[in-house]
C-alpha cells in the first residue's frame, strides 16, 4: 500500500519537464500570466487544489507540499499556460502528474500491492472486487466518517483515486477530468466505473476491520 | 456475467453523461438484469458518500506562504525567463566572455609564490647553516629548493 510518511513522501522532488502540460505544437495560443493576474487566480483555486491533493495524499504533510509543489511549479511556468483553458485544471493536472511521478518512485523503492490483504483477517482488494449487495452498506456509506472515506479512498490505485476524487468529491464534467489525467474520456468512465465498485469493496473491508 | 455486459455504461448513465436514446437503452436493459441495478446501486451509494466527503481547505499559513513566494521570483524563474528574452544572449555571453577575460588575466597576473620568495635572505640563512654544520649533511633531505639554492650559489 502507498503509505506516506509525512513530507519524506514528497521531498526532494527533481523537476520533471513531463509534468508541466506543454502548449500542443502547431496550435498557436494566447498564453502566459503575469504574476498579479497569477496571485488572484491561485488565490480563487487554492481551497480547490489543496482539496484534490489533500485527497490523493490523505494526509496534511504531504497535501501541503503537493499544493504548494503545484502551484510554484505553475508559476514559474506561467508563461506556458494556454488561456483558453480554466487555470484550475492546468494548476489540476501539474499536480496530479507530479502526484503519479512520486508515487511511481515511490512503488519502485517500496514494494506495493494493491492486492494486499487490506486488514488482518480480510481479503485482498481484488479478491473481494467482485461482490453483490450493496444495501447493507449504502446507509452506512451515507452515515461514515470522513477519516474512514479518506481511508477507503487511500486504498486505490492513484489514477482512480484520482478520478473518483476529481468526479465524485469535486463533481468535475468527464472532460476536465480527461484533461487533468491526460487520458481518453473512455478510460475516465472505466476508471470510475471500477473506482466506485472498488471503493466500496476497501470501505467494506476497513468498516468490517474496524467493527470486529 | 453471462451476457454482454453494458457496465461502461454504469458510470456514464449515474453521471448524465449519455445521450438520451443511450440513457433510454440503458434503462430497458437494466429493467431485467440484476447485476446491472446492482452496480447502479453501489455506484450510486459510493458517489453520493464521495459527493458529502469535507472540504479540505488550503491553510492560511500554506496560502500566505504561496504569496510570499509568488511575490519573488524564483531564481529558475528568473533564469527561465531571461534565457527567453529576445537577444537576451547578446549580453549573457558578452558578460561571461569578459567574466572569463578578467579570470584569465587574474590568474596570469598574479605571481606564484616561488617567485615571490625573498631568496637572498633565504640563502644567507642557508649559506649560514652550511657552514656552521647544524646538523650533519647526511640528515638533510636533498630537495629541489636546496639543488634551487645551490645553482643560485654557482651563478653568484
Amino acid at each position: 500500500m502507498p503509505t506516506s510518511t509525512g513530507t519524506e513522501f514528497w521531498s526532494g522532488i527533481p523537476l520533471n519537464p513531463a509534468s508541466i502540460p506543454a502548449p500542443i505544437e502547431g496550435e498557436r495560443k494566447a498564453t502566459g500570466l503575469d504574476a498579479d493576474r497569477f496571485r488572484v487566480l491561485m488565490s480563487r483555486h487554492a481551497d480547490k487544489i489543496h482539496n484534490f491533493a489533500w485527497r490523493l495524499a490523505g494526509n496534511d504533510a504531504d497535501a501541503a507540499d503537493l499544493a504548494q509543489e503545484a502551484f510554484v511549479r505553475a508559476f514559474d511556468h506561467r508563461d506556458q499556460y494556454d488561456l483558453s483553458r480554466p487555470f484550475d485544471a492546468w494548476v489540476g493536472r501539474i499536480l496530479h502528474n507530479l502526484f503519479i511521478d512520486n508515487t511511481r518512485r515511490y512503488e519502485k523503492k517500496n514494494v506495493v500491492s494493491y492486492d494486499a490483504p487490506i486488514l488482518e483477517g480480510t481479503r485482498g482488494l481484488m479478491d473481494t472486487f467482485a461482490e453483490s449487495d450493496p444495501d447493507p452498506l449504502a446507509h452506512a456509506l451515507e452515515r461514515e466518517d470522513d477519516a474512514l472515506l479518506q481511508k477507503a479512498l487511500s486504498r486505490l490505485p492513484p489514477d482512480i483515486r484520482a478520478a473518483l476524487t476529481l468526479c465524485d468529491v469535486e463533481g468535475r464534467s468527464y472532460e476536465e477530468i480527461a484533461d487533468i489525467m491526460d487520458c481518453p474520456i473512455g478510460t475516465v468512465r472505466s476508471r470510475l466505473h471500477h473506482g466506485r465498485l472498488m471503493f466500496r469493496r476497501a470501505f467494506e473491508s476497513l468498516r468490517t476491520g474496524a467493527l470486529s | 456475467m453471462n451476457h454482454p455486459h453494458p457496465w461502461p455504461l454504469v458510470a456514464a448513465y449515474l453521471d448524465n453523461t449519455l445521450d438520451p436514446d443511450a440513457r433510454a437503452l440503458f434503462e430497458e436493459h437494466s429493467l431485467n438484469c440484476p447485476e446491472c441495478r446492482r452496480e447502479l446501486a453501489i455506484s450510486r451509494s459510493v458517489k453520493g458518500a464521495l459527493s458529502r466527503a469535507l472540504r479540505r481547505p488550503m491553510p492560511t499559513a500554506l496560502r500566505a506562504k504561496l504569496e510570499r513566494r509568488m511575490g519573488r521570483p524564483s531564481m529558475e524563474g528568473i533564469w527561465r525567463r531571461v534565457l527567453r528574452t529576445p537577444f537576451a544572449w547578446i549580453p549573457a555571453s558578452a558578460a561571461a566572455t569578459a567574466l572569463l577575460a578578467a579570470g584569465l588575466w587574474w590568474n596570469r597576473a598574479k605571481p606564484s609564490s616561488e617567485e615571490t620568495l625573498a631568496l637572498g635572505p633565504l640563502l644567507t640563512a642557508h649559506s649560514r647553516y652550511s657552514s656552521e654544520q647544524i646538523a650533519p649533511t647526511s640528515d638533510l633531505y636533498n630537495t629541489d629548493f636546496s639543488a634551487r639554492l645551490a645553482r643560485f650559489d654557482e651563478d653568484q
